[in-house]
């Protein structure tokens, strides 16, 4: 009773937040017209059966079971290549960050890698390993390891230098200060480059999908311009969104658990 | 008013009539100026429209390419999206690139066939010992045979092409052909041409399909053509059931129902300067080239020598005159007549449940048979006026009506040349 009761207290503006951006997506569809714009209300209908079943992504070569194994090709593919390049990533920054040189040969170097788009590798990365699967790791991995060291060099660097010096003058080693003080302060920042890491993963590897592979929502998103079916895009990126969307809460949960030491801000 | 007055005024009124009667006779008929936003694809085909921009035609018809000089060039897959953000007036396009789209764009027409595209090429490896459809056919065996025995060299091999529309019907056929379907081949949806290119060249693919420039790139790099849209197309008879007309299609230049609608004149001073471009292309190719193969490499990012230009003239797109084009637009005997070539790409789509069966039919997506039509009879109503006007007394204003209508029925401007020779008969 009492949920129901504070409900529209506590829900009450997302519902608002909703409402308002549907009104102003059919304004915006009734004003360029469907073929620009499709009503949510002639996508809505669509956002299930597609899922299991849709002509033109068959008659494109995507097989005859819709957007499912495609939209579970690219979560496993966006999770697990992350995976991949957020324990490389971190692990190299940790161990560069331990040597001051180290990490001034490196910066640099990983600075500038992280700048190009995404779409300019592609040819590199087609003539290099070739369209499919392995070629989906690569970008995404590669995407995720250099904003992972980034992200650990960062924080690594903003760690107040009182905190470390106190363990020393209790006459901890210089290992035993890395695993115990400066690894679990640096957590919170990496923690929050990870979110971020894996928001730019699913854009890769989109990307990354529109190089040729087999599966893939890229190779639907690919399918459905050809047919400028902008219905099916819409509802191919709702299930992108909602997957992306339970995959940072799954990833909130467990990185709240594990910084569950640290004091929170609401 | 007394009557002396009453006949000055009927006096200056007459005078005034006859003088009105006498300028309307010798005024020139005005040609609208009109601003066309118009897009071009980086192909030889939908880029000859150069040649008329660099020659002043369009100029001359009252027409300016917006934005200036040149318009837009787009990428073919990027077609539909473009015309329906109706960015442009008129695209250098085919009826089959917009099909898959046609549910869901505004009502879109072809108005002008510039030439029939038969550059598809199944392109193999050139150290992979992939014999060609023609080979293969000189070794004996039956068409049907051979096209098998081709494609067969494509079985578990990865075969890459981009995901375009215009181009499926000619992938479809080829492995229809071969009695395989897409699962029997390591099929690679590469993002563009460019991709496409770079995996053949990388030996990252086994096979490719392209567009021409993708097909001319790789086979001057030694690239072997193995299965072409003209070894197809040669197969095909007059019907829209003919499935071997799938691996072909006129390119011309398509517009809107609204546009065309409402820019009818326009349309046919377009299609006027589109057959004069093409009538230059058949009769100096080598000019021609000189100026359409700089401004293709400058879009596509291609270094073609000029002579590259020829085979897209003489074998791959051939751009067909006004004249010739009546087997496309007339004759029910021909099995390139537009109303099989459209109607059979469609059949692909009803094949396969995308259209219902009669859904759509050929002349929704094409009016180039009417402007055709329109055209010639212009052209036939001003050769007759012309001809009347032969041997008259004509003033210097008529005379020079006539000869103006003269030019523009020699640049194949058939409505001008019309209007203009009515107007020298004092009309």
């Amino acid at each position: 009773m009492f949920a129901i009761r504070n409900f529209p207290r506590a829900y009450g503006w997302y519902v608002l937040g909703i409402a308002i951006a549907f009104v102003i997506w059919e304004a915006v569809a009734a004003l360029l017209g469907n073929y620009r714009l499709p009503s949510f209300l002639l996508i809505a209908p669509e956002v299930f059966p597609l899922l299991v079943e849709s002509r033109m992504l068959g008659f494109q070569g995507g097989g005859d079971d819709g957007y499912w194994p495609h939209l579970l090709h690219t979560i496993g593919y966006t999770v697990g290549a992350s995976a991949l390049g957020v324990f490389l990533g971190v692990s190299f920054a940790l161990a560069v960050s331990r040597s001051r040189v180290l990490r001034a040969v490196t910066e640099v170097p990983i600075e500038l890698l992280r700048t190009i788009p995404p779409l300019a590798a592609i040819p590199f990365i087609l003539i290099w390993i070739g369209p499919g699967n392995p070629a989906q790791l690569m970008m995404v991995g590669y995407y995720v390891f250099v904003m992972m060291v980034v992200t650990t060099l960062n924080a690594a660097a903003n760690i107040n230098p009182v905190l470390p010096t106190f363990a020393a003058t209790l006459g901890a080693s210089r290992n035993r200060i890395f695993a115990t003080v400066i690894l679990p302060a640096m957590v919170p920042a990496i923690v929050g480059g990870l979110r971020v890491a894996l928001g730019v993963a699913w854009g890769v590897q989109i990307v990354a999908e529109l190089m040729g592979g087999k599966l893939g929502m890229g190779r639907v998103f690919s399918a459905m311009i050809s047919f400028q079916a902008l219905d099916a895009i819409i509802v191919g990126i709702i299930w992108v969104s909602l997957a992306a969307a339970l995959v940072d809460f799954g990833l909130v949960l467990l990185m709240r658990r594990i910084t569950r030491w640290a004091p929170k801000i609401d | 008013m007394n009557i002396r007055n009453a006949i000055t005024m009927a006096a200056i009124a007459a005078a005034t009539a006859a003088a009105g009667a006498f300028q309307a006779a010798a005024e020139a008929p005005e040609i609208p100026q009109v601003k066309v936003r118009f897009a071009h694809f980086p192909y030889f085909d939908h880029t000859q429209s150069i040649i008329g921009l660099e020659q002043g035609w369009f100029d001359e018809v009252g027409i300016t390419f917006d934005p200036e000089p040149h318009g837009i060039v787009v990428q073919a897959s990027e077609a539909s999206a473009v015309f329906a953000s109706g960015r442009v007036d008129v695209m250098s396009a085919s009826a089959q690139l917009f099909l898959p789209a046609a549910p869901t764009l505004p009502p879109l027409k072809v108005f002008h066939y510039a030439d029939i595209f038969q550059g598809y090429a199944v392109m193999a490896q050139p150290d992979g010992g992939a014999k060609s459809f023609q080979e293969i056919l000189g070794e004996g065996m039956t068409p049907d045979d051979a096209f098998k025995a081709t494609m067969d060299q494509l079985r578990g091999k990865r075969f890459a092409f981009p995901t375009e529309a215009a181009i499926k019907g000619f992938i479809d056929l080829s492995i229809q052909k071969g009695g395989m379907t897409l699962e029997d081949v390591d099929a690679v949806g590469a993002p563009d041409d460019a991709a496409n290119v770079a995996l053949m060249q990388a030996g990252r693919a086994d096979f490719q399909v392209g567009g021409v420039p993708s097909r001319m790139t790789l086979q001057i790099a030694g690239f072997k053509p193995i299965l072409t849209s003209g070894d197809l197309a040669a197969y095909a008879g007059p019907s829209a059931d003919s499935i071997e007309l799938r691996a072909v299609f006129h390119d011309g230049w398509v517009a809107s129902d609204e546009w065309i609608n409402a820019n009818y004149e326009t349309v046919l001073r377009l299609t006027s300067v589109g057959f004069r471009i093409n009538q230059f292309i058949n009769d100096h190719a080598d000019e021609a080239a000189a100026i359409h193969t700089p401004f293709l490499n400058s879009v596509a990012g291609t270094s073609f020598a000029n002579e590259v230009a020829h085979v897209a003239y003489t074998s791959l797109d051939p751009f067909w005159t006004f004249d010739a084009q009546t087997g496309w637009i007339m004759d029910k005997d021909n099995p390139l007549n537009a109303e099989y070539v459209i109607g059979s790409a469609i059949k692909i789509y009803e094949e396969q449940g995308l259209f219902q069966e009669g859904e759509y039919s050929w002349d929704q997506f094409t009016l180039a048979h009417q402007v055709y039509n329109d055209l010639a009879k212009y052209k036939s109503d001003a050769e007759t006026i012309l001809a009347d006007l032969e041997g008259s007394e004509l003033s210097d204003d008529a005379a020079a009506l006539r000869d103006k209508a003269m030019a523009f029925h020699a640049a194949f401007d058939f409505l001008d040349a019309y209007r203009f020779a009515k107007a020298a008969a004092g009309g």
